[in-house]
């Protein structure tokens, strides 16, 4: 017999006694009680229309809504609660609605319940069923429920919580007083409410027993005692205020030791209640096999799939290379060959009275320097604002979940992908963001690979430098370099991790949002933040080492050959000879870039200025390399040591100058290593020598 | 409540083995709603048994040029020492 039954059978014997006793317009109190979103207010509206007061709880800023419902033999109070997801002391709203539950004890509470979320909205059904309060579900959003695929038994349901369940659509008035009758008879006869009730199963049940026998004697009214001891129990903040300024302070001691000594009551009652919820809800709702084919889940399949995601993945970054190659490195030579380089040639007739340091610190150093580092705008905003599009429509946090499988399997510890991937804007935070990972170990083994990610600095280096040196097979060489750079860090992290025993492997669960059409003003918003930021680093950090390295190529003066600058390039040019580098310029402008990535092609405009006319910088330096020893130039430039900046962090975060250090030499000996084989290697199969 | 009853402790028990889930990965396993699973972390977060956890580079990264890259990174939850010790109370090390 489900309650309905049981209230149909009363519900006859009251017609039969009205016939009899003096008609009598009787008053009763209604709450209504439920999560945010589940159509709360418009039930309320639809039962008091425009009778309802509205003012603001008792000592609080919360609406406080109250209306009247005027019946032929009844006149109703229904006070609408606030949205609440539990009954805990978490938040005001919370407090308000079990307080007045409590303290005002109304003589029902309907509880509004959405179908398409109904094990959510069930676990607030759990709490409010350990009050002394009858309860009546109104089961609404059956229609959404329905067109989810999402199939629910009302009766079954109501069977199961032994609590009346009205279907309701409430938007269309369907149900809604049907669900304030129901609530009456429950309302007058309360002795009828007998619901199936969550229990607290495992050895923390007779804890909870014991702690309601101590308290039972000193629970201020009207608080009930077992709902009391649960809370308790459960670590309720305001409960534990509550009985502990009722309780002696010996009592209280005893309490106080239980509590402590069963911490974990609290899995097993809130653990409890979502059992509870399950059994609730196994019989009543039929899904489809997999839940709701979701547009996201769709995408997810091959998007997050452990092989098809990286797959993906590798076609993005492909696909970003692409775009910047196509769209923004034409714009980009165009500013340098129609923007830089006539602008010095016309700062350099303006200044011709001009002192020749004058002349050359504008020409060379500043246009020359910074003016060229400008040029890059085109590529960072291209690349921001594809970052910005993959973060908008939620991919990117798929791309950290495809990564994290992929470095479990590499044996490298889940979290620290998470740092490592904010390396590709910079480095910095990649570093700073290791601070997630508990472990010591796999912190600093985090730490020390972080640098090889190669940040948007090294890439718009890259992107500047490649399509002069690979043509049209730029973006897969650029592509390549950095496949390259995951292979290096995959494979010093595999040999750190096994030489330090790093054996962490706490893992974690991550949120993915869903897909979603993206938004063109977060977007901007993004792009802009990034772009104004690398001006604001252009007009300072990089402007100032571009005026050094103009005064030290131009000390002594005279010929750049015999400057300061040359002599320490040329000191280093056996060594770059390895790679077939035999002009210290490129030397210097890769020592250069430890100021600051972008000081690569600050230092190269100014040592290749007006080298050859008619060709832009990229092209001039292109002359100086063979395709061999171009490609070792940029392999060494991904793997080099990092900035000055991340260099400072690194020290911060492991406060070592020891772990500084190596870190350096690492990267130094991991570039150079990596910089001869690739010259070796590309002479080997007849790319120059 | 012992560890196969009770979806609280058989979450925690998830984040032991050493492998990344999404809270989708587990409202499938537990054949739950997401958004019931997400609540479950929430509560047991509140608790202490976990710890939402995202990168930050505080203060340090005001000077940082692409600071604003670190809003990209997901959120993630974690087990805590606490929560350790409650999975490790029930047998499962």
């Amino acid at each position: 017999m489900t309650h309905s039954d049981i209230l149909a059978n009363h519900q006859a014997r009251e017609d039969h006694n009205t016939h009899t006793a003096s008609p009598r317009k009787r008053t009763l109190r209604i709450a209504l009680a439920g999560q945010p979103n589940v159509g709360k207010s418009t039930v309320f509206n639809m039962l008091t229309g425009l009778n309802q007061h509205v003012g603001n709880w008792p000592g609080k800023t919360i609406e406080q809504k109250i209306g009247t419902i005027h019946l032929p033999d009844a006149e109703i109070t229904l006070i609408d609660l606030p949205g609440t997801y539990s009954l805990t002391a978490n938040s005001p709203e919370e407090r308000i609605a079990r307080d007045y539950i409590i303290r005002e004890q109304p003589d029902v509470v309907i509880v509004i319940v959405n179908a398409t979320a109904l094990e959510r909205n069930l676990y607030l059904v759990a709490e409010l069923l350990q009050l002394p309060v009858p309860i009546v579900v109104g089961l609404n959003m059956l229609d959404v429920a329905e067109q989810n695929e999402m199939h629910i038994e009302p009766h079954v349901l109501e069977a199961a919580l032994r609590i009346p369940v009205i279907p309701l659509v409430a938007t269309r008035n369907q149900g809604v007083r049907e669900l304030l009758d129901t609530a009456r008879q429950i309302a007058e006869h309360p002795e009828t409410f007998n619901p199936s009730r969550p229990a607290i199963r495992g050895p923390h049940s007779e804890v909870v027993h014991q702690v309601q026998t101590m308290i039972a004697p000193y629970v201020p009214p009207p608080y009930p005692e077992d709902w009391a001891a649960i809370k308790l129990m459960e670590g309720d903040s305001e409960v534990t205020e509550i009985i502990k300024a009722a309780t002696p302070p010996e009592v209280w001691h005893q309490i106080d030791t239980i509590l402590r000594a069963h911490e974990d009551a609290f899995l097993d009652i809130v653990g409890g209640r979502y059992a509870w919820v399950e059994r609730m809800t196994r019989a009543a709702v039929i899904r489809p096999s997999k839940g709701p084919i979701t547009l996201t889940d769709q995408i997810d399949r091959i998007a997050t799939h452990p092989l098809w995601g990286l797959v993906v993945l590798s076609g993005v970054f492909g696909l970003i290379f692409w775009a910047t190659y196509t769209i923004a490195s034409p714009i980009q030579a165009w500013l340098d060959g129609e923007l830089v380089q006539p602008l010095a040639m016309t700062a350099g007739a303006i200044l011709a009275g001009a002192p020749a340091w004058i002349t050359g610190l504008i020409t060379k150093g500043l246009i020359g320097g910074v003016g060229t580092v400008l040029t890059f705008l085109p590529i960072l905003i291209i690349f921001f604002a594809m970052l910005g599009l993959l973060e908008d429509i939620g991919y990117l946090a798929r791309a950290a979940y495809v990564m994290d499988r992929f470095m479990h399997l590499m044996g490298l510890h889940g979290k620290s992908f998470l740092p490592l991937f904010l390396g590709f804007g910079c480095n910095v935070p990649a570093v700073m963001g290791t601070r997630i990972i508990e472990d010591p170990g796999t912190r600093l083994l985090t730490i020390l690979l972080a640098p090889l990610v190669p940040c948007s600095a090294r890439l718009a280096v890259i992107a500047f430098l490649a399509p002069a040196f690979f043509g049209r097979y730029a973006a897969i060489a650029t592509w390549g370099l950095v496949t390259l750079n995951l292979i290096v860090l995959a494979l010093l992290g595999v040999t750190l991790h096994h030489l330090g025993h790093v054996t962490s492997h706490s893992a974690f669960i991550m949120e993915l949002p869903l897909y979603h059409v993206p938004n063109g003003r977060t977007i901007g918003m993004f792009v802009w933040h990034n772009t104004m930021a690398f001006i604001r680093k252009a007009g300072t950090i990089i402007l100032v080492f571009s005026i050094l390295i103009w005064l030290l190529s131009a000390l002594p003066p005279g010929d750049v050959g015999q400057s300061v600058l040359a002599r320490l390039g040329r000191a280093l040019v056996p060594i770059g000879q390895l790679m077939g580098w035999n002009d210290w310029r490129l030397i210097t402008a890769l020592l250069s870039s430890f100021v600051a990535k972008e000081n690569t092609i600050a230092t190269l405009g100014i040592l290749y200025h007006s080298a050859s006319e008619g060709m832009d910088l990229a092209q001039r330096v292109a002359t100086a390399l063979t395709p061999a020893s171009a490609l070792a130039f940029l392999v060494v430039q991904m793997l080099f040591i990092p900035c000055v900046a991340t260099m400072a962090v690194i020290r911060q975060e492991t406060g070592s100058w020891k772990w500084s250090s190596i870190s350096i030499a690492l990267l130094l000996f991991i570039a150079l290593v990596g910089g001869i084989i690739t010259y070796q290697a590309a002479v080997l199969i007849g790319l120059g020598g | 409540m012992n560890k196969e009853s009770n979806t609280l402790i058989r979450l925690m028990i998830a984040m032991t083995n050493g492998r990344p889930k999404s809270s989708r990965d587990l409202a499938q396993e537990f054949r739950m709603d997401e958004a019931t699973v997400r609540e479950m972390l929430t509560r047991l977060a509140e608790r202490g048994y976990l710890r939402r956890n995202t990168p930050t580079c505080d203060g340090a990264c005001n000077a940082c040029p692409l600071r604003q890259v670190c809003a990209i990174t997901p959120a993630i939850w974690v087990l805590s020492d606490k929560g350790h010790r409650a999975v490790i109370a029930v047998g499962h090390a």
